[in-house]
């Protein structure tokens, strides 16, 4: 009886003692391995901790019914991303994405850590200058999804133009246009008030931002 | 002529061409505008960057877990110090001296308890050994529970830790035993399983629905939507897998692997096998340890298995 060493087992290595032996502890161990980065992308997604826990509880029942369909040519990270997309976009269309409302802060900050240095827990730095997280994370709640989707998977979860795409499944060059105007969107919600122009076409001095 | 948002963006997140860097470059550094169109790309990013990064609390963590299980149908399984077997286990799996690995397998209990005398009786009962799968286990901490406590599969444990390495504790010819014909493992088995053969109920929760096997994962119960498995067939009806057939599949095909102790039992409501096998200790002096498998009597999948020290 084989009696591998599970936590030190591949990602791929697990999905497939799970499709071929059923090993269910390989599912666990998948699950405890991913779960943080699941929930992660999924509340950045869906702006607020209930539905993250569900839509991670959905994508991780997704492993396990589709194990069997995962193809080892891409890796398992960029399934479980797509499966995670997939589940929050899901759950998107059922329920009024709710952003993380300002009162409901200080119960996250505790369950969240700065993640620039010099920040405590409660997002501040050395000055007692409250993070402007919840601007931040209210603008990005604010884009449309086409363009908050590659802007996480983006800046918070550093893939790459070409993954993003395998994940999303749309073409690099809309993975470029979204994430750059989303980005200039955000800019401008953030209050940034130097001038941008609109995509694809080059700026010039004399146009304006318009107003947040 | 300016540089478009996209490529300043692009520029920003290292996705351009040597060519098109050199370019930007060059261009950046003579013009205000896009230079600071730049600026603020490099913000929005940098503002993304640095979100704290949303962790689930452990009650999260826990309650997305379990969410997960009850809806593929499973309970939380518990795996017990696999560091230790890492140096121990292997050479015995891949070397010549894997008899000393005895494994209580809680495996089709009929042929082992007709030949087993018992010396505990503590609530033995008369009548045919084996009748009735005493055996039901609904966690791994029941499977944990009963085979640190069981002295039936002390015995066996002690007598396969002190075992020869070519035959079974006490038996004769046992490790002759061709490596398909275990359905006479009896021979090899120590005596007195004890209690084994009254009826030990762990759990009181009714049996979860029968196994009927779905696509790669193992059988599902009926939460799972069928349309899910691409490849349903029904198991229910299918004749079990005997303990010679589990064995064989799950060590592989070898014959030197035995388990210490072998019962018949049910896991959640599914007829199993449970198979205790004594791990040698990694090193001299340092513990042994037990491995125990629950495997389906269905198909022989793995329902849950756990590794600890030896009680």
């Amino acid at each position: 009886m084989r009696i591998p060493d599970l936590e030190a087992t591949s990602d791929e290595d697990l999905v497939r003692a799970f499709t071929r032996e059923r090993d269910q502890a390989a599912l666990e161990v998948l699950l405890r391995r991913h779960q943080p980065r699941v929930f992660a992308l999924a509340y950045h997604l869906l702006g607020n901790r209930a539905d993250a826990a569900d839509a991670t509880q959905e994508v991780f029942v997704s492993v396990f019914r589709k194990a069997g369909l995962f193809r080892h040519r891409s890796a398992f990270t960029t399934w479980l991303h797509r499966l995670t997309v997939n589940a929050c976009h899901d759950l998107g269309r059922k329920r009024a994405r709710t952003p993380q409302p300002l009162a409901g802060v200080a119960g996250e900050a505790e369950h969240t850590a700065g993640r620039s240095s010099g920040r405590d827990a409660g997002g501040r730095d050395a000055f007692g200058q409250v993070d402007d997280r919840l601007v931040v994370e209210a603008g990005l709640a604010a884009l449309p999804e086409e363009q908050r989707v590659p802007i996480v998977l983006r800046d918070l979860h550093d893939l790459s133009y070409q993954e993003i795409a395998e994940v999303t499944g749309i073409p690099i060059g809309t993975v470029k246009s979204r994430i750059a105007r989303g980005r200039m969107d955000l800019a401008t919600r953030l209050g940034n008030t130097a001038d941008a122009g609109k995509a694809g076409e080059p700026a010039s001095g004399t146009q304006r931002l318009k107003d947040a | 002529m300016h540089e478009t948002i996209e490529t300043l963006s692009a520029y920003v997140d290292n996705e351009v061409s040597a060519a098109e860097r050199a370019r930007v470059e060059a261009h950046l550094a003579a013009c205000i505008d896009c230079a600071s169109r730049k600026a603020l790309l490099e913000r929005a990013s940098a503002s993304i960057g640095t979100l704290p990064p949303a962790e689930p609390t452990p009650d999260e963590a826990r309650r997305i877990q379990e969410g997960v299980l009850e809806q593929t149908g499973r309970r939380p399984s518990r795996r017990i110090g696999w560091s230790g077997l890492r140096g121990g286990l292997r050479p015995v799996w891949a070397g010549a001296g894997a008899l000393a690995l005895v494994i209580v397998a809680v495996v089709a209990g009929s042929a082992l308890f007709r030949n087993r005398t018992h010396s505990d009786t503590t609530a033995a009962k008369a009548g045919s050994p084996g009748a009735g799968a005493a055996l039901a286990f609904d966690s791994p901490r029941d499977v944990r529970s009963f085979v640190a406590a069981d002295a039936g599969v002390k015995h066996a444990l002690e007598a396969a830790e002190s075992a020869e390495p070519e035959g079974g504790p006490g038996s004769a010819g046992a490790g002759e035993a061709p490596a398909q014909g275990r359905s006479e493992p009896a021979t090899s088995l120590p005596q007195a399983p004890g209690a084994g053969t009254a009826p030990l109920r762990f759990g009181a929760k009714a049996p979860v629905t029968a196994p009927d096997a779905a696509s790669a994962p193992a059988p599902p119960t009926t939460l799972q939507a069928p349309a899910d498995s691409s490849r349903n067939d029904l198991r229910a009806a299918a004749p079990e897998r005997s303990e010679a057939e589990c064995l064989a599949e799950r060590q592989e095909g070898r014959s030197d692997i035995r388990p210490a102790d072998a019962r018949p039992a049910t896991y959640s409501g599914k007829p199993a096998w449970l198979l205790v096998y004594a791990v040698p200790a990694p090193a001299p002096g340092a513990p042994g340890q037990v491995a125990v498998y629950v495997v389906s009597r269905a198909d022989c999948a793995v329902l849950t298995y756990q590794v600890f020290e030896a009680p």
